[in-house]
């Protein structure tokens, strides 16, 4: 949930319980304060016909409002009380108070009722609570839209940075610079977030630094160990079993060579040494490559089939285009079967190449993952795919698996 | 045949210079950039084998200067560096070739045979073994005075066995040269075995003798002893 949806959710929330808690307090004292105004309202009237009766003896009657009957001797008191009075005309009963007091005038005793009828201050009340409820609501309601305004260009600063963050990728190679704001906490995070991602690109810089450079050190004493054996092998000075341990020790300098020229490449492929690009048809690059694997193909009596009539032209490095196609019709053929299918077609934007195989991956989401072997027997180095990944994401080229009725189609979006 | 190797590893030279002598090439080395500098000035050289990272300075800046003093002598760059920046710029400033390590010696010699082909017989010798006739200019094969149709890969393996003649060449070398190293195929090596076959077929075929001698599970050797 957003943050100021979050705030502005509570907000409301606060401000609703506030509205209903200050509401049923506000309802009772205005309903308190009516009352006692109207039972103020009975008495005064009241003391006005007692006033009358004294000193005009004249005994006033409206009913319902005002009623005096003589009655026979009582103790003198005063009490109110609510009373329902069928009115004539509309036959329904109406509510009303009403002040019943004994009062002894002139040695006689009277029962004096006054009566108010309550509709009308049950519509006093009710418009004066209504009159304050609207204004409590449109009070909350400019408050709620003040504050969203408020807060919205409060953190829009942090918005705009967050989008700068989200962006940021190791291979910029400079650390993120956020805008400044005038509030301390967000510069402060923007600081914190610029010294991280310094270190971060300074301690990267130095492990991909490391990497390269091992691997090129590497190189040198793999030439010297491989001259040396191939002088061993063609000396005369081994007997069979001892050949036989130095062709071992070389077929591994071999692996062990290849695995580091792979690697080496993973790693300019990833800082993007290979700038040199132009544009490059892919059908001519696939056609050149399987006219080189040719010969293989026809060995492992594969069965090719090319649909190559559409093109696909893509602005990026030759050697990298050359790579890409190379590690997939390779990877094609040996990962087929014998008498096994191999099906190259050009549609649209789509590269799709295809080959058979007899059962799906078992684990087909890591294929491209580094040393990734579907069989741990294969002496393959295991990284063909994992380059073909790394050019497809150095050029936005959308690469997919996947296993349809044996064949395995990798498919490329340009 | 006057060679001088650059290189800073000494191991690395003496094996390459041992390599080479055997194939009868005279052979000279420096181990830094003042003593490569040196023998530049003094000596003319029909090859110079350039390792670009040297204690002192660029092997570039040597190719520079050798290719002012001498231009005619042939330049291969050895570098640790697959870096297509300095092969760009290696070639650029006039060198012939250039090889990355780890490379094999076989492919080296066969680089500067080729480097000295173009350079010494302007690209166009014969290159003769017994019967067998090879014209690099346009690629046709004779034997016994009858032309070979070989596929392009038979002629690049014939070129590359009689470069290096009378050697055991590893599969693995052979695959390297025929396929360059980017090619994965590190558990099959039938499709050598395929080529040589049928290149030994077509040079029987025209009355030629079978120089091409298997060394099981190591590889093969071009010889007529």
């Amino acid at each position: 949930m957003k943050l100021l949806n979050k705030i502005n959710i509570r907000y409301l929330l606060f401000s609703l319980t506030l509205l209903i808690l200050l509401g049923l307090a506000f309802n009772f004292v205005l309903f308190y304060i009516i009352s006692e105004e109207l039972d103020e309202k009975l008495l005064h009237i009241q003391k006005r016909v007692t006033a009358q009766i004294i000193n005009e003896n004249f005994i006033p009657v409206i009913k319902p409002y005002i009623e005096v009957v003589e009655v026979a001797n009582m103790q003198e008191q005063v009490f109110f009380s609510d009373t329902i009075i069928e009115n004539l005309q509309e036959k329904e009963g109406e509510e009303f108070r009403q002040l019943t007091s004994i009062k002894k005038i002139n040695g006689k005793t009277y029962k004096i009722i006054v009566r108010e009828s309550k509709l009308e201050s049950d519509e006093l009340f009710e418009s004066i609570a209504l009159i304050i409820f609207l204004a409590f609501i449109v009070l909350v309601l400019i408050l709620f839209i003040v504050n969203s305004q408020i807060a919205k260009s409060v953190w829009l600063p942090f918005y705009n940075n967050l989008k700068l963050v989200k962006k940021f990728s190791l291979n910029d190679l400079s650390p993120l610079r956020l805008k400044p704001t005038n509030i301390k906490e967000f510069n402060e995070l923007n600081n914190v977030i610029f010294s991280l991602t310094e270190k971060v690109i300074s301690d990267y810089k130095s492990v991909k630094q490391f990497s390269e450079n091992a691997s090129h050190e590497i190189q040198t004493p793999l030439t010297i160990i491989r001259a040396k054996l191939e002088s061993l092998i063609n000396g005369n000075g081994l007997n069979i079993e001892q050949l036989e341990k130095v062709k071992s020790i070389y077929s591994s300098v071999h692996r062990l060579s290849k695995l580091n020229k792979s690697l080496l490449l993973l790693t300019k492929i990833e800082n993007r040494q290979f700038s040199d690009v132009e544009k490059i048809s892919i059908s001519k690059v696939v056609k050149e490559k399987l006219s080189e694997f040719k010969e293989l193909i026809s060995l492992k009596n594969l069965q090719l089939e090319t649909n190559l009539n559409e093109d696909i032209l893509k602005v990026m490095s030759p050697l990298l285009a050359d790579l890409l196609v190379n590690n997939l019709i390779s990877n094609s053929i040996n990962h087929n079967k014998e008498k096994g299918n191999i099906k190259i077609n050009i549609k649209g934007r789509q590269l799709i190449i295809s080959n058979s195989g007899d059962s799906p991956l078992s684990n087909p989401e890591n294929i491209f993952e580094r040393f990734y072997k579907e069989n741990q027997t294969s002496k393959s180095v295991g990284l063909g795919l994992a380059i073909v990944k790394k050019i497809c994401d150095t050029y936005n080229i959308k690469i997919s698996y996947s296993f349809i009725e044996n064949l395995n189609y990798f498919t490329l979006d340009f | 045949m006057k060679i001088l190797i650059i290189e800073d590893e000494l191991d690395l030279l003496q094996e390459i210079k041992g390599f080479l002598e055997k194939e009868g090439f005279v052979c000279e080395t420096a181990q830094d950039y003042i003593s490569a500098d040196e023998k530049i000035w003094v000596y003319h050289y029909d090859i110079a084998i350039v390792d670009i990272t040297l204690p002192g300075g660029s092997g570039l800046q040597l190719i520079e200067k050798l290719k002012q003093i001498h231009p005619d002598t042939g330049i291969l760059i050895v570098s640790a560096k697959n870096s297509l920046d300095d092969k760009l710029t290696g070639l650029d400033i006039g060198a012939d070739d250039y090889i990355t390590k780890p490379f094999h010696l076989a492919e080296l010699n066969s680089r500067i045979k080729s480097v000295l082909r173009r350079r010494k017989f302007d690209g166009a010798p014969e290159i003769v073994f017994n019967e067998v006739a090879i014209q690099p200019e346009d690629g046709s094969v004779k034997v016994n005075n009858t032309i070979l149709g070989l596929t392009k890969k038979e002629y690049e393996l014939l070129i590359f066995f009689i470069a290096n003649k009378n050697r055991l060449l590893t599969k693995e070398s052979i695959a390297e040269h025929l396929w360059g190293d980017n090619i994965d195929l590190a558990d099959n090596f039938d499709f050598i075995y395929t080529h040589i076959n049928n290149l030994r077929k077509k040079i029987s075929g025209c009355g030629g003798n079978d120089y091409i001698q298997t060394f099981y599970g190591m590889g093969y050797k071009f010889t007529d002893t």
